[in-house]
């Protein structure tokens, strides 16, 4: 009997608890929650972090410059520093050089520090993905939301010119644009700014088909048409009802299109029209891969920049889909 | 891509001559033994049937007439004889053929004959018709290869190439005040100079006129007086679009053609007319060029009106081509296009097919010198990153990758399983100022103060490349030897320079003239990668250390090409190749086509007159030693460096004791082909 | 269900109109054209020649008139000549489409077949080891750009090991015929075929597992659990079935892939497909072909969809047009 009732007891205590765990957690902390039970989501919000403490600090550590160029004199073989050179016959650049205590990754094939360009290049893809993203997610939630929400003609264009979008060829469009860039007089340092421009204004149509998506079905859902009779003016309906609503698919969106769009920064570099020399970025290092001679010989070249785009890609993705279990609240298991 | 971009870079080095010299031969080749005794031996007891050679993408125009890639041309020097070829040391000596000059009368006249009892591949006799139909061929008004035969002072070739025309062509040339109505009639003419050209011209002249608005030269589309002195004209005030085209016409003496082809803002003057001007009309019974003259089956004369030291190697280096295969009539040359999967000659190799990247030959064995002992000859295209390690595993035989110190490393330690040659390329690499928009020529000298080109030279190419001190190869003889640097690094002599071109630091540090700063744009195709990298890096500093700035472009080598040739840059980094002679009034003469440096002086015209004149050897080296230095002393132009060619060959498949004893930049192993022997 | 599919096709046409103008105002808008880039280095070329190529190669029109000239002949069947082969781009296209082909089409193929199965075990142990490690695995190859596997891969196997061949699609000095002919293909088809899975299978069992989570949940599945069925016959009879309606848009999406060739593999190892084709178009000016090709990919892509959602009403009675 005395076993009935602890056992009864017991109930009732994690019965409570429980009603008590229910009422406290609010939805945002029921995601977190579902969020952190992902191992592999934790693990990729860990890179991440790392990753851009080490951009972001890295380059204010770096007692070097991210073009910077190093010599040696042939005779002592002592390095010479590029505001050194002038009245020195002797000179040659120090190209692939080896790992050491005054470059600890050495210098790539002209002759520039490693490491210091990889927190440089860091610094490049990471803007590059946010911005991108940042870019698509504007167009594509400004253009998804009116075609969902309003419908009938404005819906059918703003759809048709998604499919227009969805049909331009990708990359003999990024190498054509890339080029009149330059064929209009636009340095270097801006370039990066345009190409991002570009890759955001591409992308944003699956973006506004999936908002568009949302809005439609959540247009019929129960609530809203609740909203609806009480009388609400339209923009308060948008704000308040709909757009929370869609946060969850927007954010489950930019984090998955960063890691894409720094691998496809990368590719653009590999066919030459990505981030401008001198400037470095992950992508336009790690492409020295296809110099069968580098691959062989110099490791400390091509690894760790290839490491970097591994596993901060990967980052996003875990977190991406790490996101979207949590969100889904109909993920009880 | 890498790869796409190499292959681009080396459509520079594309043929300067119409015919091949693709890959160019070695020099210390490793085993180096007598051709002959390898052609005694038993080719019966060969394991390999195949020559395999490996190339970069071809574009499948296998047609010696349209042909724009010098993968494609590689094919076409298997399947071709020409009616003389280069030796070793780039002399010009016969092959199926024969040529010798003669001077009467103020023109030279050569002839040209070939060698009895030739064949081509299907059994057709050579004749003499056939090397005449080339010229024919090239000079015809509707060819649009890269055969310059057409541009040659030949008698009669000018009267033969404009003997047809596109109708508004005809009549601009033609003039007003014609009167001969042959070709078209008298209202025709009127309508056209009355009516359709003035309306034409000032749609020219509006386009200019809006051109200098979307760039913002001027800011208002009706002021035609503003925009005008961008293009270099003076327009009185409220001056019309159509008074802008009359003062342009004026300006040109009525050459409506040259005019529309300088000053055009997008569209020529043929596009702004009606359809009906662009058709292609006969305007004289010219049937024949004058200057080439049939002497018998194997022989004919082709008379030139001036003197020109290259002529001999432009009429008789090109390949004998079949007339009886690539047919042709005048205007209609569609018999020699639809023949490009199909090329057919009397080289060493007869063309099979090309699929899968790989073109296929078979032994010729009606070729002139013997049949080749190699029955299969396959070229093969391959990435440019893995040459070496594909004939170190034996997929290929004999290819060209760009020498670099670590393949020669490589190759070093296997040198059981390859073999390699390097040779002179006949080109060099530079750095040219454009000197319109660098005008100031202590701001030319001043750059060229900052160019430090022996570190990035010397960890780039190591032994495989030498800085080079004057724009032109070092392979051809007329090369002053003695030539010493005339810039040197020295940044403070370069800030010298500056100051006495005006500039000085302002309040901020920056280095100012009249307010503005010195900028310099300079672009680079493949930076990362590229010898003059270094050069430029170092110059980028130098120049912020003083105030300055320079902007490194970055570019694709189809982007580079036409902002280089449209005068869109301060400076940029290119290369030349194939140069077979010394004539560099195309480069540095004020009519030169790729005078891409803008810079003009009389001075220099006249002294390559005075060389193409030179028959002398001696006389003419001290001529363009002295044409050289006039070039360097107006900085527009800094040779950095000439580099090496490499071949290597597989020594576990290829007998490389039947390689050429010596192999030259103009003389390889495809010059002969029919000796060669597999192991 | 007839008159959804004829409005669709009116519409797409209106939609490859759009394509076609915006492809050849930016093709056209290139600083150099292919008479510049063919002639660039020859120093023998005079302004007056340049000016008679492109006059031949049409290059001197305006950019409407070129793009009216365009459309007419295009309308008439007639997709020009590539400047690059001097053939017509239709010709070309069919020339070089079998290794795209055979590449993409294997390797999809593959793909679906590893993503499926992976994809529902992932889901079904949500959260455990072998969930990640799948994953982990799966991601990877969608967290490095493709030129990073193909030459890491080709250093590995081919120069390395010597196993496979380095690039090309035939081993030139061998004359093979009959079956040694189509295994030396296959030979040459391995490693490109094994990137095109790594970098692409990612995304699709990511997709499986995704929709297979989200059926699992389904109140169907958890009735059919209730009713005491064997797991195996709840996965596959129960949920697998209803995960297959996304799986068929997904195929749907793919038949542009087929054609369109991956360029960077192709180019790596120098497979002459129409993405290598395409790419040298862009780098060399060939207007005619690039407009071609790419037309052709959008008329593929919009007929993606279609079959997509028609597949999806077939698959899904519940869907009504």
């Amino acid at each position: 009997m005395s076993d009935n009732k602890e056992l009864l007891e017991r109930n009732l205590k994690e019965q409570d608890e429980f009603e008590k765990n229910q009422v406290i957690m609010t939805p945002g902390q029921l995601i977190a929650k579902r969020f952190f039970r992902n191992k592999l989501a934790c693990f990729g919000l860990g890179v991440i972090i790392v990753m851009v403490l080490f951009c972001a600090i890295g380059p204010i550590i770096s007692p070097y410059g991210e073009y910077e160029i190093f010599y040696f004199d042939v005779n002592t073989n002592a390095e010479v520093r590029m505001d050194k050179v002038s009245g020195n016959p002797n000179l040659g650049v120090l190209v692939k050089a080896p790992i050491s205590a005054s470059h600890w990754l050495g210098t790539d094939a002209d002759g520039r520090d490693v490491l210091t360009r990889l927190m440089y290049g860091g610094r490049i893809s990471l803007t590059v993905g946010l911005v991108v993203v940042g870019i698509e997610l504007v167009i594509g939630i400004l253009l998804g939301g009116i075609a969902g929400y309003y419908g009938g003609a404005v819906d059918m264009i703003i759809m048709r010119l998604c499919e227009i979008f969805y049909c331009l060829p990708f990359v003999p469009i990024m190498l054509i644009l890339s080029s009149l860039f330059v064929g209009y007089g636009i340095s270097p340092q801006k370039k990066i700014y345009f190409i991002m421009i570009v890759m955001g204004v591409l992308y944003w149509a699956s973006v506004a088909r999936n908002v568009r998506a949302q809005i439609l079905s959540l247009r019929e859902m129960e609530y809203m048409q609740a909203a609806e009779s009480t009388g609400i003016k339209t923009w308060r309906k948008i704000l308040k009802h709909l757009v929370p609503n869609t946060i969850p698919i927007i954010i489950l969106i930019a984090t998955m299109d960063i890691g894409s769009v720094i691998l496809t920064e990368s590719v653009l570099s590999f066919l030459g029209v990505g981030i401008a020399w001198p400037y470095a970025s992950w992508g336009n290092m790690a492409n020295v891969v296809t110099d069968s001679i580098i691959l062989k010989n110099y490791p400390n070249i091509w690894a760790p920049p290839s490491l970097l785009i591994l596993f901060t890609v990967l980052a996003f993705n875990f977190i991406g889909d790490g996101m979207r279990d949590a969100f889904d609240p109909r993920m009880k298991r | 891509m890498k790869k796409r971009m190499k292959k681009l870079g080396a459509l520079t080095l594309a043929a300067v001559s119409a015919v091949s010299m693709v890959a160019c031969g070695s020099g210390n080749n490793a085993t180096g033994a007598n051709p002959e005794a390898g052609a005694n031996g038993a080719s019966g007891n060969s394991a390999y049937d195949t020559l395999v050679v490996g190339t970069q993408s071809m574009e499948g125009v296998f047609n010696p007439y349209f042909y724009s890639s010098a993968y494609d041309n590689q094919v076409l020097d298997a399947v071709f004889s020409s009616i003389c070829s280069l030796d070793p040391d780039g002399v010009l000596v016969d092959e199926s053929g024969h040529v010798e000059v003669e001077e009467k009368d103020g023109k030279y006249i050569y002839t040209v004959s070939l060698q009895e009892g030739l064949v081509f591949s299907d059994g057709e006799p050579v004749t003499i018709d056939d090397v005449i139909s080339f010229y024919y061929v090239c000079a015809d008004p509707t060819y649009d290869g890269m055969s310059t035969i057409g541009t040659l002072d030949i008698e009669g070739m000018a009267d033969y190439k404009k003997s047809a025309a596109v109708l508004w062509k005809a009549l601009a040339t033609a003039g007003k005040d014609n009167t001969d109505f042959t070709s078209w009639d008298e209202a025709t003419q009127t309508k056209f100079w009355e009516e359709d050209l003035p309306s034409a011209g000032e749609k020219f002249a509006q386009e200019i006129v809006d051109y200098c608005v979307a760039n913002g030269y001027c800011d208002d589309a009706t002021n035609v007086a503003a925009a005008a002195p961008n293009w270099g004209f003076e327009v009185a005030e409220g001056a019309t679009a159509l008074d802008f085209w009359n003062v342009m016409v004026d300006a040109y003496d009525g050459d409506i053609l040259t005019l529309s082809a300088t000053e055009t803002a997008g569209s020529s003057i043929g596009d702004l007319l009606d359809a009906s001007y662009a058709e292609v009309i006969e305007l004289a019974a010219v049937d024949t060029i004058t200057g080439i003259q049939k002497i018998d089956d194997l022989t004919c004369t082709v008379t030139f009106n001036s003197p020109n030291i290259s002529a001999d190697k432009q009429i008789a280096w090109i390949p004998i081509m079949p007339s009886h295969y690539y047919t042709f009539t005048k205007g209609d040359l569609s018999g020699c296009r639809d023949k490009n999967n199909a090329p057919l000659g009397s080289g060493e190799y007869i063309f099979e097919s090309y699929d899968n990247n790989i073109v296929t030959l078979r032994a010729n064995e009606n070729y002139f010198r013997g049949c080749p002992k190699i029955p299969n000859l396959k070229i093969q295209a391959v990435d440019e990153e893995v040459k070496v390690d594909l004939v170190l595993n034996s997929e290929i035989d004999i290819t060209d990758p760009s020498a670099s110190l670590e393949i020669i490393d490589q190759l070093n330690q296997n040198s059981d399983i390859a073999s390699y040659s390097l040779v002179d390329n006949p080109g060099y690499g530079y750095i040219g100022i454009n000197a319109e928009r660098v005008s100031d020529i202590n701001v030319r000298k001043g750059l060229m103060c900052l160019m430090n080109r022996e570190p990035a030279v010397k960890s780039y190419y190591g032994d495989l490349g030498v800085v080079i001190e004057r724009p032109m190869t070092p392979t051809l003889a007329e090369y002053p030897d003695d030539a010493t640097a005339y810039y040197t690094y020295d940044p403070a002599k370069a800030l010298e320079y500056f100051e006495a071109a005006g500039y000085a630091k302002d309040a901020n540090g920056k280095l100012c003239k009249n307010g503005e700063q010195l900028k310099i744009t300079v672009g680079i195709g493949e930076a990362s990668s590229h010898p003059s990298t270094p050069i430029l890096t170092q110059m980028a500093n130098d120049m912020a250390d003083m105030g300055a700035e320079l902007v490194v472009n970055d570019l694709q080598f189809s982007v580079l090409s036409p902002m280089v040739k449209g005068g869109e840059l301060d400076m940029w980094v290119m290369a030349w190749g194939n140069s077979t002679d010394c004539d560099l009034t195309q480069m540095f003469g004020s009519e030169g086509g790729t005078n891409y440096q803008r810079y003009y002086d009389p001075k220099l015209d006249a002294i390559q007159a005075e060389i193409l004149k030179t028959v002398d050897f001696d006389a003419r080296k001290a001529l363009v030693a002295e044409e050289l230095d006039m070039i360097m002393e107006a900085a527009v132009y800094m040779p950095v460096y000439q580099r090496k060619n490499m071949e290597i060959y597989n020594e576990v498949t290829f007998n490389t004791s039947t390689l050429p004893a010596e192999t030259t930049t103009y003389f390889n192993y495809d010059d002969q082909y029919q000796v060669l022997e597999m192991r | 269900m007839r008159k959804y599919i004829i409005k669709r096709i009116l519409i797409s046409i209106l939609v490859l109109l759009g394509v076609s103008i915006i492809l050849y105002t930016v093709a056209r808008s290139v600083p150099g054209d292919y008479v510049t880039n063919i002639t660039a280095g020859n120093q023998n070329i005079t302004p007056e020649m340049e000016a008679q190529m492109r006059e031949q190669y049409g290059l001197d029109k305006g950019l409407v008139e070129g793009y009216v000239d365009w459309l007419v002949d295009a309308l008439h069947g007639d997709f020009g000549t590539s400047f690059v082969y001097q053939r017509p781009v239709a010709q070309v296209i069919k020339e070089y489409m079998a290794p795209t082909l055979a590449l993409s089409g294997i390797a999809l193929t593959l793909e679906v077949i590893l993503a499926i199965p992976f994809g529902i075990w992932a889901a079904r142990k949500q959260y455990s080891m072998t969930d990640y490690t799948i994953v982990a695995i799966a991601l990877m190859g969608i967290s490095l750009p493709s030129f990073f596997f193909a030459s890491i891969l080709r250093i590995v196997f081919s120069i390395k090991l010597g196993w496979l061949p380095i690039s090309g699609m035939l081993t030139a000095r061998m004359n093979y015929q009959g079956f040694d002919l189509f295994l030396d293909y296959a030979r040459h088809f391995v490693l490109p075929i094994v990137v095109f899975v790594i970098t692409g299978v990612g995304s699709m069992l990511r997709y499986v597992r995704t929709n297979m989570l989200e059926v699992l949940s389904a109140d169907y599945v958890r009735t059919a659990r209730a009713k005491g069925l064997p797991e195996h016959k709840v996965i596959y009879k129960h949920a697998f079935r209803n995960t297959l309606i996304p799986i068929v848009t997904l195929i749907g999406g793919m038949i542009p892939a087929l054609f369109s060739g991956a360029v960077i593999t192709e180019g790596i190892f120098s497979l002459e497909g129409l993405g290598n084709v395409a790419l040298k178009a862009v780098y060399n000016g060939d207007i005619p072909y690039l407009m071609g090709f790419n037309m052709f990919i959008a008329v593929l892509t919009l007929l993606g969809t279609l079959v997509a959602d028609v597949l999806y009403a077939v698959v899904d009675p519940r869907v009504r047009y």
